[in-house]
């Protein structure tokens, strides 16, 4: 049975939340990106919903007298004209926030983060939406040409070029990290001395990250 | 001793203050590069008349120095860059005069580049300024008291506030950080 | 027009940004303060510019008043016409909160862009509109009708005696209504009643809508009888608002009703030295007679009070002694003739360490906000961060610089008895503090030399009991600008209204002799005069006074 080509047909490309949801995902996103060593996947659609939300909520306002707002997902207050909505101003920070730590790794390890999509196949979620992706490029390209520029160029010719597996910045994804289990899972291999444990909802464990970054990408552990 | 150069260009960055830039120390660099060339040019030297291993420890000490000074010259450099993007979140798009003065003509490219990326992302992204919004907003509106005479201020809702030395205002969080950034306004803790 | 429901007022105000133009007086500062805590709790978003006269109200309103459709005075512009000297824009509105009395009648019935506030219970005493503006008119909406109305009847010379008697009565009732000027509620405590309409209103009000209420009686803007009935309103709101809190957490900010004495600053100086600088004592002793300072130490004596404890600073003086000074100060000032040493006021205790006084809050926010080397906003916001009770280090600057005043204000008193300088006329007594003196500075501002000009007459009328019934006029070069002098007045002692007719003197003598002056305070018994112009002033105003 050739289940793949379905599995690529079901509908979880576009699965329908409600906006609280969306918000309730950027939220754990958003702290499970500052708190990991290195870029999780990209959330690109949820940053992208959440801002045509604010956008619209403001445009509704700055036309409207004040009147309680229907979008009451997104737990509006109904203020007077000339003031935004508490909300609004939370999710923007959420969102800024977000996208800030994210380009700040980015530029951190620009390279490793380069190499990592280039490997990466088909399949797999990117780590980096294609803005951040041209990001990436534009600021590797950018400080490669400074750096060789300002120093290489003056430097003995066998020591122009820099080798990249020494030289790009790799994030220690062996730092330990807390997290709190959301769903029951069997059999992770926390240790490869050890033996493998159950992991039980709304446990909390402390761990290196390598070993259980597969379970923050499927959303089966959040971090605290 | 070899390196003792580059490592004196380092720690010149270390001893800068975090939000200062001091110039860049050419003149250090050309010695390190002017080191380097003369290592390379002795190690060169020796492998080509030497064909015994008898030169190998003092060949490897040669690279390993040259790596080294690579290695410095290229982190304060960066570093270098580090600093001046962190600048670019403090500042905005258009840094202090005391910082550009101390700027290489070749950072001051870079930077404009960064700028243009980073406007570009910006831009993938409705155009929602990344770098405003830098603390939690602890409520709609604070209270800040002008400094100077600034003159007219136009909101985004097409109000103008009048901005008068010494007059207190409570204004919405985002019309008033990049004035309190500038130094314009001040804000008051409520 | 009048508008009785506060609740309205601010209802008005929240939906709008709000310019706010403050008179830079401490019953003013308190009520913005609560004020703009419950602006910020409704996020409505203001502009605020403090204002220290009449030509610097104007020129801010101009500036300012064409982006802000709803405009607040607060503690100005009551008493000056202000839809002609301020000329507000059609549709904007202007809120006026003032204390000062009499209201000009065009604020009150002129149109609906002026708001006055006034609380219902407040009797105005306003004349009615048909006796000010003639009734039959056609055009109701022009400004000047009044005026109209008199070229009017001014042409049908010849028609009835009815519109004589009318214009006779009408004469009469003006100058009966805006002969006297004085003091109406204070503002704070006006805004604190609003904060308590709208359940919103806690202990920190409270204490901010009292400094307002004492600085009106302690400046003489209040007579006793109101001062009393105004506490008692107060009582009752520290009762509930004490009763409410059921935490009994130190920090917890707590009033209490208690008697004090009318010795500045005694807690935070030494009691020597407040006995000796405080006006009442040192009026009523003499103080600056050798025979007045012996006096004083019988008077100490008397109480069993050794002078190394007076003069040592209060807070070292022993428990005992300090527990029970009061209670002595108070039993012994009857045999020396200081009935009225003591007066019902409140105190505040938060934390451990700050107790303070209505008193000597007011003192320290008092010398911030007249401080002659600050400009009038930098002023006004130092003063506004004094009122915070988180900066106590503000506080005690302030304290230190009363001291420093009280100690002006007794040189100053001296130096006038004992160089003679204090001039009486029929009329009223005078003195003038000379150029060149180092205390000039010190009493550059209009309120300063209020208190000065008070501190004078209570002194000298110690002496001489028959200037009692005058009133007092103080003259001052300002140190800005010598070619004008600033004069003030003050009310005779023996009346214990707050109504005075110097304001209305003042005009008229200036008016008569064509002086140079400027009335720009809000006070009308301030104005400022060409320096050369004083003598003739003086005479216009001895010859009016003693009609």
């Amino acid at each position: 049975m050739d289940l793949s080509l379905d599995d690529t047909a079901n509908d979880d490309e576009y699965e329908q939340l409600t906006a609280a949801q969306v918000l309730e995902r950027l939220e754990e996103s958003w702290v499970n990106e500052r708190l990991s060593p290195y870029l999780l996947e990209t959330q690109q659609e949820v940053v992208d919903c959440l801002l045509e939300q604010c956008q619209t909520v403001e445009d509704n306002f700055s036309q409207a007298s004040s009147f309680a707002v229907g979008i009451h997902q997104l737990e509006i207050q109904a203020v007077s004209k000339n003031s935004e909505p508490r909300a609004t101003q939370r999710i923007k920070y959420m969102v800024t926030d977000y996208v800030r730590t994210r380009l700040k790794k980015i530029e951190k390890h620009t390279e490793y983060a380069l190499e990592e999509e280039l490997v990466k196949d088909d399949q797999s979620v990117p780590h980096l939406s294609p803005a951040e992706f041209v990001y990436a490029r534009e600021f590797h390209r950018n400080t490669r040409d400074h750096l060789t520029e300002m120093a290489l160029k003056h430097m003995p010719s066998a020591f122009q070029n820099l080798d990249k597996q020494k030289s790009m910045s790799v994030p220690n994804l062996n730092t330990f990290i807390f997290f709190k289990v959301k769903e029951d899972v069997n059999d992770v291999q926390v240790d490869p001395r050890e033996t493998p444990v159950d992991l039980s909802k709304d446990e909390i464990h402390i761990s290196k990250y390598l070993p259980i970054a597969p379970l923050l990408e499927q959303t089966k552990i959040k971090l605290v | 001793m070899f390196g003792e150069k580059a490592v004196s260009l380092v720690k010149e960055l270390h001893r800068c203050p975090p939000e200062q830039l001091h110039p860049v120390n050419e003149d250090l660099m050309r010695q390190v590069f002017a080191e380097m060339t003369a290592l390379f040019e002795a190690n060169k030297s020796d492998i080509e008349v030497n064909d015994d291993n008898k030169m190998i420890p003092s060949i490897h000490l040669r690279h390993s120095a040259l790596e080294h000074n690579r290695r410095c010259v290229l982190a304060y450099l960066k570093q270098r860059l580090n600093k001046i993007t962190q600048f670019r979140w403090d500042h905005g798009a258009v840094l202090p005069e005391e910082i550009q003065v101390n700027m290489q003509e070749h950072e001051k490219q870079w930077f404009n580049k960064y700028n243009k990326s980073l406007a570009n992302y910006m831009l993938s992204l409705n155009g929602l300024d990344i770098t405003q919004n830098t603390v939690p907003p602890k409520s709609l509106k604070i209270q800040v008291r002008c400094l100077q005479d600034y003159g007219e201020l136009e909101t985004d809702s097409g109000d103008i506030i009048m901005l008068t030395v010494n007059s207190e205002h409570y204004l919405p969080l985002s019309e008033c950080e990049h004035l309190i950034k500038q130094g314009v306004l001040q804000h008051m803790g409520s | 027009m009048i508008v009785n429901d506060i609740l309205e007022f601010y209802r008005d105000i929240c939906g709008e940004r709000v310019l706010i133009l403050v008179s830079t007086t401490v019953d003013g500062l308190c009520a913005w303060k609560i004020l703009q805590s419950l602006l910020h709790m409704d996020n409505v978003q203001y502009t605020l510019i403090p204002v220290d006269g009449k030509s610097h109200l104007e020129s801010a309103f101009r500036t300012h008043s064409d982006q802000n459709t709803v405009i607040v005075l607060i503690d100005c512009g009551g008493n000056i016409n202000v839809s002609e000297e301020l000329e507000p824009l059609p549709d904007s509105q202007v809120y006026v909160l003032d204390s000062h009395i009499p209201y000009d009648l065009d604020n009150i019935y002129d149109g609906d862009v002026v708001k006055v506030v006034i609380p219902e219970s407040f009797d105005l005493e306003v004349p009615r509109y048909e006796d000010i503006y003639e009734e039959d008119s056609e055009n109701e909406d022009e400004p000047n009708r009044k005026r109209r109305r008199e070229e009017e009847e001014e042409e049908e010379d010849s028609l009835l005696p009815r519109k004589e008697r009318w214009k006779r009565k009408r004469e009469e009732l003006l100058f009966t209504y805006y002969e006297l000027s004085g003091y109406n509620l204070s503002v704070s405590l006006m805004i604190f009643e609003l904060a308590w309409k709208m359940s919103k209103d806690n202990s920190q009000y409270l204490w901010w809508a009292i400094i307002g209420v004492t600085d009106q009686y302690l400046n003489c803007k209040i007579g006793r009888d109101q001062y009393v009935t105004t506490c008692g309103t107060v009582q009752q709101h520290v009762q509930r608002l004490n009763n409410h809190s059921d935490s009994t957490s130190v920090n917890q900010m707590k009033i209490k009703y208690s008697n004090e004495l009318r010795l500045d600053l005694y807690r935070h100086w030494s009691l020597m030295e407040s006995l000796k600088h405080s006006s009442y004592t040192a009026s009523r002793f003499r103080i600056w007679t050798s025979k007045g300072k012996k006096k004083l130490n019988e008077f100490l004596a008397d109480m069993g009070l050794p002078l190394l404890q007076c003069n040592q600073t209060f807070q070292s003086m022993d428990m005992e002694i300090r527990r029970e000074v009061c209670g002595w100060i108070e039993v012994t000032a009857q045999k020396y003739g200081l009935d009225d040493i003591s007066y019902g006021s409140f105190e505040l205790q938060y934390g451990f360490k700050n107790k303070y006084c209505a008193g000597d809050v007011l003192q320290a926010v008092s010398a911030a906000l007249t401080c002659p080397t600050l400009d009038t906003e930098a002023a006004f916001l130092r003063a506004q961060d004094t009122l915070n009770r988180s900066n106590e280090k503000l506080i005690h600057t302030g304290i230190e610089q009363s001291k420093a005043l009280c100690c002006s204000l007794l040189n100053q008193v001296q130096a006038f008895i004992d160089m003679k300088q204090v001039v009486c006329t029929g009329p009223f007594v005078y003195a003038v503090i000379q150029e060149g003196v180092a205390e000039l500075e010190v009493f550059a501002h209009p309120s300063r030399l209020l208190r000065l000009c008070r501190y004078l007459s209570e002194a000298y009328c110690a002496t001489t009991r028959k200037a009692a019934v005058l009133p007092f006029i103080i003259a001052s070069a300002l140190p800005l600008d010598p070619e004008y002098s600033c004069i003030v007045g003050v009310p005779p002692l023996s009346v214990d209204s707050n109504k005075s007719y110097l304001g209305r003197a003042f005009h008229q003598a200036a008016d008569k002799v064509n002086a140079s002056v400027e009335f720009e305070d809000f006070e009308p018994s301030v104005m400022q005069i060409k320096s050369e112009d004083k003598a003739k002033f003086f005479d216009a105003l001895t010859a009016l006074l003693m009609t």
